[in-house]
């Protein structure tokens, strides 16, 4: 399959580098600094702008299966899709920033919309939406690092560090009787290493460890954590950084009438903008990292830290600064694969990256037929797949299944109700498969389930 | 400034000015009162001839500007008041009281001059006069005649806005000449219907009710009768409440709630507006309840009809609310800060400023609390732009600075303060009766000619809302004032 990217600064690494595995890829490139990187891929790179038409073609955009525009200019990327539109008959993905481009589309207000084809645009993907999703769900769960919703809500799954008083740390897990029935224990994040734990393994506290199950037991799980972890809801958000991000994540929580957002800003036009749009939002105009404006607006008592500047230095300064002040819970952007591990060795808890969670979806929009990426795990390590099973499928017991390690069916959904499988649970026709599984494992868990 | 453009658009408003004079002077012919019908006539004559050589000496209006608008609005009111202070003296009014009297109507003040054995001895002519002069005032002048002068078209656009101000400016039409005419059509409806009202249900004449409705509608004030409303039964003075309420409202608003009444229960001023009448009027109902009689109707009646006539800025009197307890009367005394709806007929600083005010501080102290904050005042939801902020604190800043300075020296020169104070406020707010001396049954006769002329300018400043007048006395305006014949092609515009 033929694949053209077109892109810059370092944006398209990723994509290369998993997309070259299977497939032959054209990158187009402006030439920006994060070139290099992509030298070292077996890709070929032409350098200039996507709105070429004539390079479009020279990169083989008429005969390429899909063209994705993930440079850093939407007008770009708008442009470049049109133009693939007219030379062949690639499904065109569109990267935006700007809400204006996601209205003026078509699209509803989602994150990966379909949109009009005729327009030249197959999927418009808004990363920045995705982030400030994201980050609104981790929030509305106290002490969470990571909240996921799936099969319409029915299945939850959320993420807890674990500390040392927990009476879940230092034993087996299945001596464990403590967790509300129907919340299995699907992944644990140790360091830099993710794993599908057994029933013999041990969890540690420091550990981050994900639970799934069915909305009403993960309901009464994140009070039993709530309880245990002494963190309360509500309290004050300051958000550092009123960038797309920022301002769509505020606007969210303004829907919470008891929700209390401070937005601080560093530029006073975009300020000013954003006091026009935010109604109940206290926007600030100064540095996140200002440590007087920090004190003098008492961040210390505030029980959430958002930080999403598009710069990664700042976040990770402010999300430090906060920190030092006692804040419970900070949540933070990175951007930079390289900075995401500098951030945790920090022990920064929920850095998030808005083109990564939005390149993992449209990696697998490519790549698997038949599956859906629902969601990334640890910051891509991990992934939560479902999977249709045919009208053709042969019933047969989870434990009959032949799946690979550091994978695991974690809930299922049958006829609109969620079960949460054991063992001996037969899986047949009709059912969605929700399995969690490491992220190079996920061919291996296709071929073991469907065959 | 184009003096010359001023001068003309001052004539062309003269002529049919003049023709309105006509109307109480046939009222006395038939009523056989001929010298003050020939009075009327006569003024007619000479203010359509004055208008005439105006116009012949401004010539064709040219371009209009800004400040040309402001100045011709200004003038207009004062030109008017002058020529309606004709018939006054007519009938044994000194220069000064019929000057008092005529800006008191236009202004649609309401405070008068007038004793009481003076309703009984003038022409029927003058007080239809004396009414019909609010009513005027009460929509504006320029408003009506934009509505019937297509010359003005441009020029009237300007001057629309000019006089009767608001936050923001708003047309219920593209064309400003089919808003006035909507705007003087749901006018005069209203009139006519409580007309109707008060000479059926409320046991009026219908002279009478005439002359209430005129001056109901126009937030004015003046009563043919010298009890005020107090001399006539309760069902008039319920009617009379509702009209009242109705003047203080936007016109505009009233208008499109014709179409969609939804939108009165959306719009924050109109809200706040009912609130304020319906609480104050209960608070005053409570403190007033068992006092002189009153059984529970007669106290909500008189609290809320005097709630409703000194927020809209009217200054009729159900009752002499003078002879009220000390309490009640703070109450009124507070009221006499507020003003009606923007685009009302009513004066005062107008409800929405105080609302647009109000938000202005809760941000200022915001600010003190969180120096670095960035917020924006709201109005119904929608941000106001700072400009508009602005101009709202410059207008409230040189209403009160007036207020005082006007206070300080009428009491100076009635060696009152009281009197002073409430003269004042009561004439910048175009409200009419205030306390004490100056109260509903009372008469502004017995003061000074200098009082009376600080009043009048009072009246005048507050009607034109303040920076109109402020803008004239610029010196660069005031030097653009030379009436010399310039060579043609030379501007001398600001």
């Amino acid at each position: 399959m033929h694949i053209v990217l077109v892109s810059s600064g370092t944006v398209a690494r990723q994509f290369a580098a998993e997309l070259s595995r299977d497939n032959d890829v054209t990158v187009i490139h402006d030439g920006s600094p994060g070139r290099a990187e992509l030298e070292r891929l077996d890709v070929e790179l032409l350098q200039g702008s996507g709105n070429d038409v004539d390079l479009l073609r020279r990169a083989g955009a008429d005969r390429a299966a899909y063209v994705v525009a993930c440079s850093r200019s939407d007008e770009s990327n708008l442009l470049a899709c049109l133009a693939a539109r007219q030379l062949g008959k690639a499904q065109t993905i569109c990267f935006v920033e700007k809400q204006e481009y996601v209205r003026s589309f078509g699209a509803q207000d989602g994150s990966v919309v379909a949109c009009a084809p005729q327009l030249g645009i197959d999927r418009l993907v808004w990363p920045a939406r995705m982030l400030a999703d994201k980050i609104e769900k981790i929030l509305a769960v106290p002490g969470a690092t990571d909240v996921g919703y799936f099969a319409h809500g029915r299945i939850r799954s959320l993420e807890y560090r674990l500390t040392a008083e927990l009476p879940l740390v230092g034993r087996p897990l299945m001596e464990i009787r403590t967790l509300p029935p129907g919340v299995l224990i699907v992944a644990v994040t140790r360091g830099e290493t993710w794993s599908v734990p057994r029933g013999q393994s041990v969890l540690e506290a420091g550990d981050r460890v994900l639970f799934m199950g069915r909305s009403e037991a993960m309901h009464h799980l994140a009070a039993w954590f709530t309880e245990h972890l002494g963190e309360s809801e509500g309290g004050e958000v300051v958000i550092i950084g009123g960038g797309t991000v920022g301002l769509r994540l505020a606007q969210t929580l303004e829907f919470n009438p008891k929700a209390r957002i401070k937005l601080i800003e560093k530029d006073t036009d975009r300020c000013a903008m954003l006091a026009q749009t935010l109604k109940r939002s206290l926007v600030l105009n100064g540095d996140g990292c200002d440590i007087d404006l920090l004190e003098t607006e008492q961040v210390r008592y505030a029980q959430t830290l958002v930080a999403v500047t598009d710069s990664d230095e700042k976040n990770l300064l402010a999300s430090l600064l906060g920190r030092q002040l006692g804040i419970p819970k900070i949540v933070t952007r990175v951007t930079s694969a390289a900075n995401r591990v500098v951030f945790e060795r920090v022990g920064i808890d929920v850095p998030l990256s808005a083109r990564g969670a939005a390149t993992e979806a449209v990696l697998h929009m490519i790549r698997y037929k038949g599956v859906d990426l629902l969601a990334t795990l640890s910051e891509g390590r991990g992934e939560v797949l479902e999977i249709t099973l045919p009208d053709d499928f042969a019933p047969i017991a989870l434990k009959e299944l032949d799946l690979p390690e550091d994978s695991i069916v974690a809930a299922l959904e049958r006829r609109n109700e969620a079960i949460v499988p054991g063992g001996a649970t037969l899986i047949g026709p009709g059912d969605h498969c929700f399995v969690i599984c490491k992220a190079e494992r996920v061919a291996e868990v296709r071929e073991a389930i469907l065959g | 400034m184009n003096s010359r453009n001023v001068v003309s658009v001052l004539g062309t408003l003269l002529e049919p000015f003049a023709l309105l004079l006509l109307l109480p002077g046939f009222i006395d012919s038939f009523s056989g009162r001929m010298a003050s019908g020939w009075t009327f006539f006569g003024t007619a004559i000479v203010a359509f001839s004055v208008g005439r050589l105006l116009r012949r000496y401004g010539g064709e209006p040219g371009k209009f500007s800004r400040v040309e608008a402001m100045a011709v609005v200004a003038f207009s009111w004062l030109v008017a008041a002058l020529f309606g202070a004709a018939p006054y003296v007519q009938q044994g009014f000194s220069a000064i009281d019929a000057l008092f009297e005529s800006m008191s109507g236009f202004t649609t003040t309401g405070s008068t001059i007038f004793l009481t054995e003076d309703f009984t001895r003038v022409t029927r002519g003058l007080i239809f006069w004396r009414s019909l002069t609010q009513w005027l005032g009460g929509m504006g002048i320029i408003v009506l005649f934009v509505a019937v002068l297509p010359a003005l078209a441009v020029a009237g656009r300007q001057m629309f806005f000019t006089e009767a101000p608001g936050p923001e400016e708003e047309a219920l039409t593209p064309r400003i000449r089919h808003t006035a005419a909507a705007l003087w059509l749901l006018y005069a409806g209203l009139t006519a219907l409580e007309a109707t009202l008060l000479a059926t249900v409320g046991n009026m004449s219908g002279f009478e009710a005439i002359c209430h409705a005129l001056t109901t509608l126009a937030a004015g004030g003046f009563s043919p009768h010298g009890q005020s409303l107090g001399g006539y039964g309760a069902s008039a003075q319920w009617i009379v409440l509702v009209f009242m309420f109705l003047a203080g409202a936007s016109f505009a608003l009233q208008f499109r709630a014709l179409r969609r009444p939804s939108r009165l229960v959306r719009d924050t001023e109109f809200k706040t507006y009912a609130c304020i009448i319906g609480f104050s009027g209960l608070l005053i109902a409570l403190l007033i309840a068992g006092t002189r009689g009153h059984d529970f109707e007669a106290s909500l009646r008189h609290g809320l009809f005097q709630a409703a006539s000194i927020v809209t800025t009217t200054g009729y009197a159900s009752e002499d609310f003078n002879l009220w307890s000390h309490n009640a009367l703070i109450v009124v005394g507070c009221l006499f800060f507020v003003g009606g709806c923007a685009g009302s007929a009513g004066g005062g600083p107008k409800v929405v400023r105080l609302i647009i005010l109000a938000k202005f501080l809760a941000r200022e102290v915001l600010t003190a609390l969180h120096p670095r904050a960035v917020k924006v005042v709201r109005l119904g939801g929608r941000p106001l732009a700072d400009e508009t902020v602005r101009q709202i604190i410059g207008f409230m800043v040189a209403y009160i600075t007036i207020f005082a300075g006007v206070a300080a020296l009428a009491g100076l020169i009635e060696g009152d303060l009281a009197v002073g104070f409430t003269g004042s406020i009561v004439t910048l707010g175009n409200i009419g009766p205030g306390f004490g001396a100056l109260g509903p049954m009372e008469t502004f006769s017995v003061l000074s000619p200098w009082t009376k002329g600080l009043f009048i300018l009072s009246m005048w400043v507050g009607r034109l809302e303040v920076m109109t007048v402020l803008v004239l006395l610029h010196p660069d305006v005031l030097r653009g004032f030379s009436l010399r014949r310039r060579r043609k092609g030379r501007s001398s515009r600001v």
